[in-house]
């Protein structure tokens, strides 16, 4: 049997703004096992690291609206305070590399200071054992004690994402989310870091939530997929059964369009481009542009139907 | 000009950039092209894809002459065009065109659409203020930003991220270019988007005979673009093949290493790790001696590191520059 660590249940980001009110992460639940890797695709825009952000608890001033429940092994997380939270969870409990972090990196620190930060800001540790811990981490990833002493500009693309990595590490963190943490990687490079993360979450039983709009690199990485689109999770299923069979034509959309090196298949793309955060369309976000939408589809939004194993879809294609 | 005629032939050609220039030190120099040689026919599609930093965006640049080659030559239709000065290159800028990979910023904000479009037809002195007017209805048919009425008065900052990118595509083809490089012209779109571009760009490649060439780090999509394949790694093309023969048959490592790094869609990826090599492309300033690669393959033997292997070509059409297809 297998523990859920982690559970939102009708998490809500806005975002106040000149041109109105973005819902950036509408109503979206889901669960993380333990020692379980979700991944979170979709669309640029569509949501993925306002989600992250909001569980994380880090969030920019422009907020709106931010409630719902986050439990973490079954305490609502969104109930304490934000001195508790920082004390407690973010980056003890959850830890984040961010997207883009690579590159902002501090460039007058040295790297093993920049890894130990994390545990002399947040965990209050003595120098000596900080530095200690940073230089664990830093081998967990890959990167020499020699390294300690360096500054970024002598790291290379690939050593800087794994310095990124051994900071969110460096904490004994439970949950880490990495939020597009191979993008700005050339393609042998993302290997390697993948199967770095495969080899972390084997041996330090971590769950990740794995966000990434490329639907190949989603597959290194995912037990469980969610896709969203618009601020809401259309569809989650565990890794088989999304690869072979999405059942949310959002999802089957998404697949069809990604283009693959070994297989003859053409890929389609999607007419039409992502709706607006501010003034979504009515009913299911995605029937403007859903080649299966009917009368039901403008009118109402659909709810959650569950189609057995944890297999939800939010489409009124599958309402009895 | 017959169909199989050379269009560009580019032989040799180096582009280095000076780092630094120390007052008692020799200078350094980053050697971003280093003595790339191929031919482009009339007509013909390529993808050049390399990793981040491997010269791609420096070779279309120098080709196209807007950076001025450190050695080496380039033809087009026979004709030497390597050192011509910007005064007798505009004929040249009339034929070529570079469609960039940003499609935010490739644009000025303060002009119309139709400006956009205009723009190179009046540098170019292209017919009367009717005729330019026809060429932009057309190529913004071309690109299909239709109903035409509604998107030629539009500003860049009304448009979408693929909305813009095929008018940088239109702009592209305004004076109806022989040569065109487009550098990363997808990278920055959403995936359900970009093969819809990139059809687009294949098919008036095609209608117009242009010759083409895509450059990207994502081999995935160059098989929908083009059927030949240029494999670009620390300033130098490694190889070069059918688009086929090359993903299924790898004659180089390094696009041996390449193509096992890239993941389809496949729940069974979670369970495997990639046998790719370790470490990262060299840097340009000091690349390793003999062939670049050798600090990582697997194959290296110990002739490598000691002499550059020059081009073989081991089947008929199939070009790499690595010892191991050396004759024996
Ligand atoms: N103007 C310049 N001055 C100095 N160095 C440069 C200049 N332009 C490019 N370089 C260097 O030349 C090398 C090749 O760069 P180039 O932009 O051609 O690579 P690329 O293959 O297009 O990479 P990417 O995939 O990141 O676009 C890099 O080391 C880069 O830093
Ligand atoms: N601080 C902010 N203020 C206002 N809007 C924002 C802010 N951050 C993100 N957004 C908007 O929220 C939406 C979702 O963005 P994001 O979560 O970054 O999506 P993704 O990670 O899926 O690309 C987008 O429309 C984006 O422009
Ligand atoms: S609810 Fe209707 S519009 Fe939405 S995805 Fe399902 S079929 Fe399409
Ligand atoms: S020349 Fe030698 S080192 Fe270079 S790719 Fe071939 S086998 Fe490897
Ligand atoms: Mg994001
Ligand atoms: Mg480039």
């Amino acid at each position: 049997m297998t523990d859920t660590i982690l559970q939102s249940r009708n998490l809500k980001l806005y975002y106040a703004t000149r041109k109105g009110v973005v819902k950036a992460v509408n109503n979206v639940s889901f669960d993380l096992q333990k020692g379980e890797s979700l991944a979170l695709v979709g669309e640029s825009g569509c949501g993925k690291s306002s989600l992250a952000k909001a569980i994380i608890r880090l969030l920019p001033r422009n907020i709106a609206t931010y409630t719902g429940e986050v439990l973490l092994e079954g305490q609502d997380i969104m109930k304490l305070s934000d001195t508790q939270f920082r004390r407690q969870i973010r980056w003890k409990r959850i830890s984040m590399v961010f997207q883009g972090a690579m590159n902002s990196l501090n460039p007058v620190l040295k790297i093993g200071y920049q890894v130990a930060e994390p545990l002399l800001i947040h965990e209050e540790l003595d120098k000596k054992e900080a530095k200690k811990r940073a230089v664990e981490a830093l081998r967990i990833v890959g990167i020499h004690e020699s390294f300690v002493e360096r500054y970024p500009f002598e790291l290379s693309g690939g050593m800087k994402q794994r310095t990124v990595i051994a900071m969110a590490l460096v904490t004994n963190p439970d949950i880490l989310i990495l939020d597009e943490p191979t993008s700005a990687l050339d393609v042998i490079t993302q290997a390697n870091i993948m199967n770095l993360l495969k080899k972390l979450k084997k041996e330090m039983q971590l769950s990740y939530i794995f966000i990434t709009h490329d639907i190949g690199l989603s597959s290194e990485l995912a037990d469980k997929v969610a896709v969203m689109y618009a601020g809401e999770i259309q569809e989650v299923a565990d890794a088989d059964t999304f690869y072979a069979k999405p059942a949310h034509p959002y999802s089957q959309k998404l697949m069809a369009s990604v283009p693959t090196l070994r297989t003859e298949k053409k890929p389609e793309f999607i007419p039409g481009a992502p709706p607006s955060l501010v003034n979504p369309p009515s009913g299911c976000k995605f029937h403007p542009r859903c080649p299966s939408a009917f009368d039901r589809c403008s009118k109402e939004n659909p709810p959650v139907f569950d189609l057995g194993s944890g297999h939800l879809v939010k489409c009124w294609w599958y309402a009895k | 000009m017959s169909e199989d005629e050379e269009l560009l032939e580019v032989e040799n050609l180096r582009k280095w950039f000076e780092l630094r220039k120390g007052l008692f030190s020799s200078p350094l120099y980053v050697k971003a092209v280093d003595g790339v040689s191929f031919k482009l026919k009339k007509g013909e599609a390529i993808s050049l894809v390399g990793e981040s930093g491997s010269g791609k965006t420096t070779l279309g640049k120098t080709i196209l002459r807007l950076y001025e080659p450190t050695g080496g030559t380039i033809k087009i239709k026979g004709r030497d065009i390597t050192h011509l000065k910007s005064n007798e290159l505009m004929w040249y800028r009339r034929e070529t065109a570079l469609i960039e990979q940003d499609p935010y910023g490739a644009l000025p904000s303060f002009f119309s659409i139709h400006r956009i479009l205009e723009e190179p037809l009046i540098i170019h002195k292209f017919g009367n203020a009717e005729e330019r007017r026809k060429r932009v209805r057309e190529v913004l048919e071309e690109v299909r930003l239709t109903p035409i009425e509604d998107f030629a008065p539009k500003y860049p900052h009304m448009l979408s991220g693929g909305q813009l990118q095929r008018v940088a595509i239109a702009r592209a083809l305004t004076l109806r270019p022989e040569l065109v490089v487009a550098d990363e012209p997808v990278s920055m779109l959403d995936a359900s988007v970009r093969i819809e571009i990139l059809n687009l760009l294949r098919e008036l490649q095609e209608k117009r005979k242009i010759s083409f060439i895509y450059i990207t780090h994502d081999l995935t999509t160059t098989k929908y673009f083009s059927e030949k394949l240029f494999i670009m790694y620390a300033g130098k093309i490694v190889e070069i093949g059918d688009m086929l023969k090359v993903v299924h048959n790898p004659l180089h490592p390094y696009t041996e290493a390449l193509l096992k790094a890239i993941p389809d869609p496949d729940p069974r990826n979670r369970e495997i790790l990639r046998d790719v090599p370790p470490g990262e492309p060299p840097n340009l300033v000091n690349p390793p001696s003999g062939c670049r690669f050798h600090p990582r393959c697997p194959y290296k033997m110990d002739i490598c590191q000691k002499e550059e292997p020059p081009v073989f070509e081991p089947e008929n059409g199939r070009f790499v520059l690595c010892w191991l297809h050396a004759k024996k």
